[in-house]
């Protein structure tokens, strides 16, 4: 491109030479057209080094930095590598930890649920065998069935005619607190059979895990431990409701203490004045 | 050789005839021309540069390929035991199958501790009952009023003296209480549950990057149980505790009841 534009202003100024007839008027386009042409041609450059100088030089940047630079980056991530693999995760200790949780899982998981499976069974009469049976059965479909075995064991509330109104409220309140514990304790040793089995389900994975699928199996049995511990608190919750109403009934007896003494005091008064 | 002469000859003339302009013409072609670029393959100069580069070029390879591939050696083998013995993804998944499979256990449990345990028969047992089991915070104010309508209020100054009102008051308080704690912890038991079941949530999602932090608030979740249990288990000390006050007040109240007998009697013995 930039030649044809040479080539087209190199004719048309041959053309004006060969048009022109004053010789100064020659001359003077023969200095405007190399000025021009000098101001607009690029001049070719020279080079400021020598070559061999520069590749000198590249090839010492070479040897020299990059290669140091990538031997100490190259010893860095070795010795990381190394560190990992024999001081943080050394196979073996790995390895030894899985067989560890193997070792323990023989020695207790057998042992411990025999033990907590004893049959602890007392009861020699029928009713309360039967109310034993059903309180120790795990099985919350029986819970249904403890009133009535209770009712057959400990008696039902007296009738109106038995007893006052407050006595009567009193064993209500009693028997079925006493109720809602045993029950709940159905419930809640059918739920401890649960978190045994998860329990025994994460050391079982623990056994087979590695450190990066560790903290997924820590992480739930963190968040088994809150569910238990809310279990835990639900079985403190039923204990203080129990513990509570005993010490009411308690009250119960004192206030009615005082009132009986009062009414004694009455009858006693009443009576000395009679004589 | 005449046809030639004939063609050249005008041709010399009118060259000679405007000798002047083709100087001009052949000045400028001179001053103005562009310049030959040499090549670089057949320079001599550009062979020296060939092989300067050509040892770049190998220098490169050698010293920079070869310290990368070092590099990626390392880097290869990390890799390799970050994904076979660290970060196993087999394992992963397992792991979190397993917190899957939990996740329905949990739900077992959760719905063992919604069913209904309700025994009272009489309406005023059966009034408290209901708030006592009702597992709402909002209905501890309604404790007080049905715990009176059972177990009847404090006695009067007429019917008892001071120091049994202040124990019966204080029975009374305890126990009621120890009632309203039991709607708070069951209360707060069930936020528990659901909290641990977002966190099982949490687990399923997570990375084995991001594990780690759902195992530190899982960890901060067991330690705020831990007090909810040990508030609990302070109620329960509380009522044992003045269960046992109570007995010893029993004996005080029985020795002081005694000396007075045993003063009545003297006195008795003394005006007959």
């Amino acid at each position: 491109m930039p030649l044809l534009l040479y080539f087209i202003l190199f004719s048309m100024f041959s053309w004006l030479i060969f048009s022109l007839r004053s010789r100064k008027a020659m001359a003077l386009l023969l200095i405007g057209a190399v000025t021009i042409a000098s101001l607009v041609v690029p001049q070719p450059a020279q080079a400021q080094g020598g070559i061999i100088t520069i590749i000198q030089q590249v090839l010492t940047l070479i040897n020299g930095f990059i290669n140091q630079a990538l031997t100490a980056i190259n010893t860095a991530r070795s010795t990381l590598n190394n560190f990992r693999q024999v001081t943080i995760f050394p196979q073996q200790l790995i390895q030894q930890a899985k067989s560890r949780i193997l070792g323990m899982v023989g020695q207790f998981r057998q042992v411990m649920a025999g033990i907590l499976n004893l049959n602890i069974r007392s009861a020699s009469l029928p009713t309360p065998q039967t109310l034993e049976s059903l309180l120790r059965g795990h099985q919350v479909s029986g819970i249904g069935n403890i009133t009535p075995a209770f009712n057959g064991t400990f008696g039902s509330v007296p009738t109106a005619t038995d007893a006052n109104p407050t006595d009567r409220a009193m064993s209500d309140m009693d028997d079925a607190l006493a109720q809602d514990s045993l029950k709940l304790t159905v419930a809640t040793d059918s739920a401890t059979d649960v978190e045994l089995r998860a329990a025994d389900s994460l050391e079982d994975a623990a056994g087979q895990s590695a450190p990066g699928s560790a903290p997924f199996l820590t992480a739930a049995a963190l968040s088994a431990t809150v569910r238990s511990q809310a279990l835990a608190q639900k079985m403190y919750a039923a204990e203080l409701r129990e513990e509570a109403a005993h010490l009411a009934h308690h009250t119960e007896i004192q206030k009615h203490g005082a009132t009986s003494t009062t009414n004694l005091r009455q009858a006693l008064h009443d009576l000395l004045e009679h004589r | 050789m005449q046809i030639v002469n004939k063609t050249l000859k005008p041709a010399g003339t009118w060259m000679w005839g405007n000798k002047f302009r083709l100087f001009m013409v052949a000045l400028a072609l001179i001053a103005t021309a562009p310049r030959a670029v040499q090549a670089q393959i057949v320079d001599p100069c550009c062979a020296l540069l060939s092989a300067g580069l050509t040892t770049i070029n190998t220098t490169i390879k050698n010293v920079v390929g070869g310290g990368l591939n070092k590099i990626l050696g390392v880097d290869q083998q990390i890799q390799q035991f970050e994904q076979s013995v660290i970060f196993p993804i087999q394992q992963i998944q397992q792991a979190i199958g397993l917190v899957t499979k939990l996740q329905f256990n949990a739900g077992q449990i959760k719905s063992l501790l919604q069913i209904n345990v309700a025994s009272a028969t009489l309406p005023s047992s059966q009034q408290l009952e209901r708030v006592l089991l009702s597992r709402d915070p909002n209905q501890i104010a309604q404790a007080s009023t049905n715990f009176a309508a059972l177990y009847g209020p404090v006695p009067s100054p007429t019917d008892a003296s001071p120091q049994v009102r202040n124990i019966i008051d204080m029975n009374d308080a305890t126990a009621q209480a120890a009632m309203k704690r039991s709607i708070e912890i069951d209360a707060l038991a069930d936020q528990e549950i659901q909290a641990a079941d977002q966190i099982d949530q949490g687990i399923q999602a997570a990375a084995a990057g991001s594990v780690p932090i759902i195992e530190a608030q899982a960890a901060t979740w067991v330690l705020r149980s831990q007090a909810y249990t040990q508030a609990a288990i302070a109620d329960l000390m509380r009522v044992r505790g003045v269960a046992l006050a109570n007995s010893s007040a029993d004996i005080k109240s029985g020795a002081t009841n005694t000396t007075k007998l045993r003063q009545a009697l003297q006195n008795l013995l003394q005006h007959n």
